[in-house]
């Protein structure tokens, strides 16, 4: 029998999951997170998901992981002290940045820019010239280099940075310089940029560089720790780290470009609520991530998840594909309060898991849209929030009632009215993924997982008018859920910057096979088998002058004579749909790019049975609040569900993690992998 | 004499409301939400860096009075109106206007690059309220590429004025119009592109009105309208009441060198009082305009724009920003300011509102932020300098020592000259107020450098 373990590391529990891969069941663990050391959390799971499905760690064929090493460490500013070696004249890059401020008037009022990642006086240059050209204009001066890094060690440096102007064109100088410092300091970490970004941009590239060397230390430190503690544990499969595009890479690739692996926990929701749209023939779904203090919302199309080639945490924006996320300040701690002039605001201050809401009974006093939920019984009375915890319906009440005695209305009132604004934010957060960029959200179903979506995701689909609202068997592990679907991968590009119709198909080709052989390199690297390896080709367009750029999926076998006319069908196809205009303008092709994967097939088990009553699973009535009055309503316990049932609303369905609410003249019917799909009474 | 602009009338919107408390805060939220999309529309679809990465563009959703109800600069919908053959009645739905002419539109747009849009919203065939966005475009013609030409003398060196005129009439695009103004740029593709990019940006704005108008009724959306700019009109005089203590004046003078064409110093001055709910703004005395281009062409509508969005942001940013208070706050300029000349002058951007805060910005840190001043806790003015105040070494022996000893020295003994960054001295001579020689420490350790001269944050050792 063969298992994989997906583990994601939250803010306060870490769950797990394991795939019984020839059955394609799944069995659940959560434990709590221990975030002075991550490790040990994983290593707990591990030990109590294997123990609950009585194998032993040794029998585990992968273990996937998601990891929030590297955000926290950026966002905390606790990495490495680093050093940076670059071009003379360019020692303030990192200063120079970006001419970004939030919004324009006002927004360099509050702004404090932070300081760089790597000080100026622990920045050293060195004379050697790259020309835009490739060609050396002043060779590297190795006596300079090794003054420099000696300084720069004498300085405290224990991580360090080679990022040279023009050096994605040719990367031989920062080659140079990287074996000068690995003989001279064999233990120094030594990033350097044309590894990890090989693109134009010399900011981003610079950042992105310094990040990578700033996580560096610690990450290696941590996932050597994690591997051999659970090599001690019996564990003698493929320990594989989730990054932020929702791929997977090995432990040897993480600690060489731990900067990938940013963004690694959100990344696997998207990427399962991708699978689950395959699964259940919906391929064009909006996913809506809610869990305490943020909702992570994205668009996915055709059954992938969306990808973007940078990333932001912080104040930071790197280049580093990602999951296409975005985020918006409205959870199910999202505090609701009153502006001077009485105007209802609901967050983007949150009561987070300490205090946490008012209804969990430790000292919370401030309403949240979780207390609100209670006090509509929407979260109904005995429930018991991530299955331990009693909820204090009489303090969610006193929270609200403040709400209430501000506006003058009464507690229910006040209750929908935060549950109101806090779905308007979302549903500004949907518009933004949706809409604004020209796709028609009629078109779309809706997917909503974390502890808090399925309370509001009727709701949005409402609003958005989404259809169906899908809700998984288990919304509040998705993530991890999503790692157990996710393929070993990494991209490799390289700028292109060439008019497309001057560019004759034969250059275009070469470059790209170029590319996939540094893929195949990279995929023998990771111990890929050849006939599970695959690749995907695109070129990133973009009208001459625009500065963004727009991926168009490229076969390789297409591109011959006669290409040209056809990308600039796609490129202009998605620029109208997007902006809503074309321009008599020649494409550029701007960067060209090769996505290398190792593919893990996930295939699920299906309850094929059909016709269960709509009575299954119904655990008591309670009286829970919908459009300005109380209904008697059904409580259905989620286990107790079967395939084919369907739910009339209003209905309240409780299950381990989550609760789910299904509107007045809305049903939902359970299909045969147990989601939930909740859909307009009558419609088809 | 100075024009003294009279406060108006409260104004009709300062009222009971009849809207429901919750409905008008999803209008309030969702017109924030649009005022957002505005922005991103515009900046992911424009070609110009200025407005991509600076964010040189700013939107407006208004009422159908033409009073901005959520956004971001100064709706002179009215005065754009009046100087346009079109009088409201005349407009239809798919009408877009557009002009980049700052003397026609109140200032709102402070020279011709930036490129304004007005666009009607209509909702069963009711005037309902405006979108309004403008950007700065990469060049609109003129003596200097970019269009922001230092020598000019007259606002003709900036290049091609569009006067307001229909760009799109009903929907329809007005080809030539836009060709003959493309024509004069130097990057007529990407000013084309980026007034379409704006005309999009507002078109966003407009459905978003028009979907609330759906939601909740017409009638309701324009109750809310209302309500929005009474409540930021409390909201700012609560504000004022809370930050102007009434009755004190505070007064500011300052001096920008020149106009860069030889004219100078040219002086700023402004009072400021609290009077009741109404804040009180005086620019008299402050020097008339100059040849050169430095002017700013500030109407009083345009300065309590202002004054409202940096008092709001400053102290109260969950305020919906509007021009509810406008009644508020009187603001008096003087006569030979030119507000009313619609002749050729060069509206420009070096002496702005900004500038107010001269005194203090004299110094910023390495993260741009002010380094405190005389008026400050603590006290960050000093200089260690140990120079004269012309910037050269003292003498040396025989002389006294003014530099702690070549600053080798760490004890009570010696002394350091100091230098004061906000030129403010003890006394009021010009060596005392200079950068360089205002005061000496009482001795070389870090104790009474830092009770006379060591809190601070620069040092400026002269060469010789």
């Amino acid at each position: 029998m063969a298992y994989r373990l997906g583990v994601d590391v939250g803010g306060t529990f870490t769950d797990v999951l394991v795939l019984e891969e020839e059955k394609g069941t799944l069995t659940l663990e959560k434990v709590l997170s221990t975030p002075e050391d991550q490790s040990v959390g994983v290593l707990e799971g591990v030990r109590q998901a294997c123990q609950r499905l009585g194998v032993e760690p040794s029998e585990l064929d992968a273990i996937l992981h998601g990891s929030t090493v590297v955000t926290n460490l950026i966002l905390e500013g606790k990495g490495a002290t680093g050093g940076l070696l670059t071009t003379q004249g360019h020692e303030q890059i990192l200063h120079l940045a970006r001419a970004w401020t939030p919004g324009p008037l006002y927004g360099w009022m509050g702004m404090i820019k932070p300081s760089p990642v790597v000080e100026l006086w622990r920045t050293r240059t060195v004379s050697a010239r790259m020309g835009a050209d490739g060609q050396a204009v002043e060779g590297l001066d190795e006596a300079e280099v090794r003054s420099a890094l000696d300084e720069l060690v004498a300085e405290g440096v224990d991580s360090l940075t080679i990022a040279f102007l023009n050096s994605y064109v040719n990367p031989e100088h920062e080659r140079q310089a990287r074996d000068i410092a690995q003989s001279a300091h064999p233990n120094l970490p030594v990033s350097i940029s044309s590894d990890l970004v090989s693109e134009y941009r010399e900011y981003e590239r610079t950042l992105t560089a310094v990040l990578n060397a700033y996580a560096k230390p610690q990450v290696a430190k941590y996932v050597d720790h994690l591997e051999s503690s659970l090599n001690d544990a019996g564990f003698s499969g493929r320990l594989d780290i989730v990054r932020s595009d929702g791929g997977t890479m090995s432990v040897a690739s993480t600690k060489e470009r731990p900067i990938d692996i940013a963004l690694s926990g959100p990344s696997g929701g998207a990427v399962g609520a991708a699978y689950l749209a395959r699964e259940i023939d919906l391929p064009d779904l909006l996913t809506i991530d809610m869990g305490g203090t943020s909702t992570d919302v994205a668009l996915c199309q055709g059954g992938t998840p969306p990808i973007k080639r940078d990333a932001q945490l912080g104040y930071y924006q790197f280049q580093s594909r990602s999951v296409d996320i975005h985020s918006v300040g409205a959870g199910g701690g999202s505090i609701a309060y009153l502006t001077g002039v009485g105007s209802l605001r609901v967050g983007p201050r949150s009561a987070g898991a300490d205090p946490g809401p008012a209804c969990y009974g430790r000292g919370g006093t401030e309403p949240t849209v979780t207390d609100a939920n209670v006090v509509l019984h929407r979260i109904p009375p005995g429930a018991k929030l991530a299955d331990t915890l009693e909820i204090d319906e009489e303090a969610a009440k006193a929270a609200v009632q403040t709400i209430a005695d501000g506006l003058g209305i009464e507690l229910t009132a006040a209750a929908e009215a935060i549950l109101t604004i806090a779905n308007e934010n979302m549903h500004a957060a949907l518009r933004v993924v949706s809409v604004e960029r020209g796709y028609d959200p009629r078109d779309f179903g809706l997917i909503a997982f974390g502890g808090a979506g399925p309370l509001h995701a009727n709701a949005l689909g409402r609003l958005i008018h989404a259809d169906p609202v899908v809700i998984p068997p288990t919304p509040g592990v998705l993530s991890a859920f999503g790692f157990l679907a996710s393929d070993v991968q990494n991209e490799f590009a390289r700028t292109y910057l060439r008019i497309v119709e001057e560019t004759p198909a034969e250059h275009l080709h070469e470059q790209l096979e170029g590319l996939a052989s540094e893929a195949d390199e990279w995929l023998e690297r990771e111990g890929i088998a050849k006939d599970i390896r695959a690749y995907e080709f695109f070129a990133d367009c973009r009208y001459h002058m625009q500065d963004i750029q727009i991926p168009c999926l490229l076969e390789l076998s297409e591109v011959q004579n006669g290409y040209a006319g056809r990308l600039r069908e796609q490129f202009e196809g998605e620029h109208r749909r997007r902006y809503g205009f074309d321009l008599d303008v020649p494409i550029e092709i701007a960067t060209i790019r090769c996505v290398g994967k190792g593919e893990r097939p996930l295939t699920l088990s299906r309850d094929d049975s059909n016709g269960s009553s709509s009575g299954d699973g119904i655990d008591r009535h309670e009286q829970v609040f919908f459009d300005g009055e109380w209904h008697e309503t059904p409580i259905y316990e989620r286990s107790a569900l079967r395939a084919g049932q369907v739910i009339e609303g209003p209905a309240v369905i409780v299950q381990q993690d989550t609760t789910a609410v299904v509107e007045p003249n809305y049903s939902a019917a359970v299909d045969g992998y147990s989601n939930l799909i909740i859909s307009e009474t009558g419609r088809d | 004499m100075a024009t003294q602009v009279e406060s108006a009338q409260v104004p009709d919107f300062v009222r009971e409301h009849d809207i429901d408390h919750v409905t008008l805060d999803i209008i309030e939220n969702t017109l924030s939400n649009a005022r957002f999309e505005m922005d991103r529309v515009v900046e992911t679809t424009a070609i110009s860096p200025v407005i991509r990465e600076q964010s040189d563009q700013f939107p407006l959703i208004a009422d159908r009075h033409g009073r901005m109800v959520i956004g971001q600069f100064g709706a002179a919908i009215n005065t754009i109106l009046k100087n346009s053959p079109y009088e409201p009645s005349d407009l239809r739905d798919g009408d877009v206007i557009a002009m980049n002419d700052p003397y026609l539109c109140e200032g709102s747009i402070s020279h011709c690059p930036d490129l304004l849009i007005l666009r009607p919203i209509f909702y069963e065939d009711d005037l309902v309220g405006y979108s309004s966005q403008w950007g700065n475009l990469m060049d609109v013609g003129g003596t200097s590429a970019g269009s922001m030409p230092i020598s000019a003398k007259s606002i003709y060196y900036e290049g091609i004025r569009m006067p307001p005129i229909k760009l799109y009439d009903a929907g329809r695009l007005n080809e030539e119009a836009l060709r003959l103004f493309c024509h004069n740029t130097r990057t007529p593709k990407m000013v084309e592109a980026d007034i379409k990019a704006i005309a999009a940006g507002t078109a966003a704005g407009a459905a978003r009105v028009r979907e609330l108008c759906a939601r909740f009724g017409k009638e309701t959306y324009l109750e809310a309208c209302d309500a929005m700019l009474d409540r930021t009109r409390s909201g700012v005089i609560d504000l004022i009441r809370a930050h102007l203590p009434d009755g004190e004046r505070f007064e500011f003078i300052d001096h920008a060198d020149d106009d860069g064409l030889g004219n100078g110093p040219i002086k700023l001055q402004m009072a400021l009082w609290r009077d009741g709910d109404t804040m009180n703004v005086d620019w008299t005395g402050t020097s008339p305009e100059v040849p050169g281009s430095v002017n700013f062409f500030l109407t009083p509508e345009m300065f309590k724009m202002f004054m409202g969005v940096f008092l709001i942001m400053a102290f109260s940013p969950d305020l919906v920003f509007n021009d509810g208070y406008y009644d508020v706050v009187n603001v008096t300029f003087p006569e030979n300011y030119g507000a009313e000349n619609l002749a050729g002058k060069a509206a420009k951007f070096a002496v702005t509102v900004n500038e107010v805060r001269i005194p203090k910005e004299t110094a910023l840190d390495e993260h741009g932020q002010m380094v405190k001043g005389r008026a400050d806790k603590p006290n960050q003015h000093d200089i260690l300098t140990g120079s004269r105040p012309d910037g050269t070494g003292f003498p040396g022996a025989p002389f006294p020592d003014m530099t702690c000893g070549n600053w080798t020295r760490g004890g009570k003994e010696g002394s350091a000259m100091l230098g004061h960054h906000d030129r403010s001295g003890p006394v009021d001579n010009a060596w005392a107020t200079s950068w360089n020689s205002s005061h000496v420490s009482t001795g070389c350790d870090a104790e009474s450098l830092r009770s006379t001269g060591g809190d601070a944050r620069f040092y400026c050792f002269a060469a010789k």
